[in-house]
């Protein structure tokens, strides 16, 4: 067996101790757990053939992630082609977003111990892929907006003013939600 | 609703995602200070933002990491 480099058992650390936000972000892109595990797979692969390219020290997450990124969009590119905006969006994008945050559900501690996991992904589904991108690069791995801008190529305006509708959009379908259940239970 | 109440309303995100510059933060602070309106309503964002995230904070499964930890004593 061969002995592995300094270098290459760095990479793969780093590929390993990356894996759970790889993994999420695989699976808002395809939405399945077959595909996500797919596509992890091939970017774990992909990255592989360029260890050597990479740099100890640097943002290796940013660039596993980048690798993920132009595999999703070579392959699925034209499986979401239909992807749209969903009404949500469109609908948070025309208004003013100040104050589409301004309402909060009612109780509100009710609201949020009572949200699942499920509530939360149904919401992310609705969102258009542009917008879901960002809420998972910013919210949920911690990537600055300026680092979330070099990796999908976007303007930092952009990430924020996706991220600030993204999360409106968001509110507004569990808030929704929550209210209708509540009708429901009333009923 | 104040000026002070519309910079919050205009700010809160940034404030929530950690990219507000350091003024923007005290003067932000500051009229929570004074505001129990924005106090609340930040604080709900706040909490609403912490709640989506640590749902969304899933892990790979084991499967899949033995795969690629296969794959790599493979190559």
């Amino acid at each position: 067996m061969n002995k592995k480099s300094e270098k290459r058992l760095a990479f793969e650390g780093e590929v390993m101790a990356n894996l759970d936000s790889m993994y999420r972000y695989a699976w808002h892109l395809v939405r399945n757990n077959e595909d996500a595990g797919d596509l992890v797979q091939e970017t774990c692969a992909r990255s592989l053939k360029a260890a050597e390219q990479f740099k100890q020290g640097t943002n290796a997450r940013a660039w596993l992630f980048a690798i993920m990124r132009n595999i999703f969009f070579n392959q699925h590119r034209a499986k979401s082609r239909g992807e749209v905006p969903s009404d949500w969006t469109d609908q948070v994008e025309s208004g003013d977003q100040r104050f589409t945050g301004s309402v909060w559900p009612q109780p509100f501690e009710l609201f949020l111990r009572g949200m699942m996991r499920e509530d939360i992904e149904k919401a992310m589904a609705r969102l258009s892929i542009d917008f879901r991108s960002v809420v998972l690069l910013c919210d949920v791995e911690g990537f600055s907006y300026a680092e979330t801008a070099k990796l999908l190529e976007i303007p930092v305006g952009t990430v924020r003013s996706r991220l600030h509708r993204a999360r409106a959009s968001m509110q507004s379908m569990l808030s929704q939600w929550f209210n209708e259940g509540l009708e429901a239970n009333e009923s | 609703m104040s000026p002070e109440c519309i910079f919050v309303l205009d700010h809160y995100n940034d404030y929530i995602s950690g990219e507000l510059v350091p003024e923007k933060v005290i003067r932000v602070e500051n009229h929570l200070k004074s505001c129990p309106n924005c106090e609340r309503f930040l604080g709900r964002a706040s909490k609403l933002h912490g709640r989506t995230v640590g749902l969304l904070r899933t892990s790979a499964p084991q499967a899949l990491k033995s795969s690629i930890s296969s794959l790599f004593d493979k190559a």
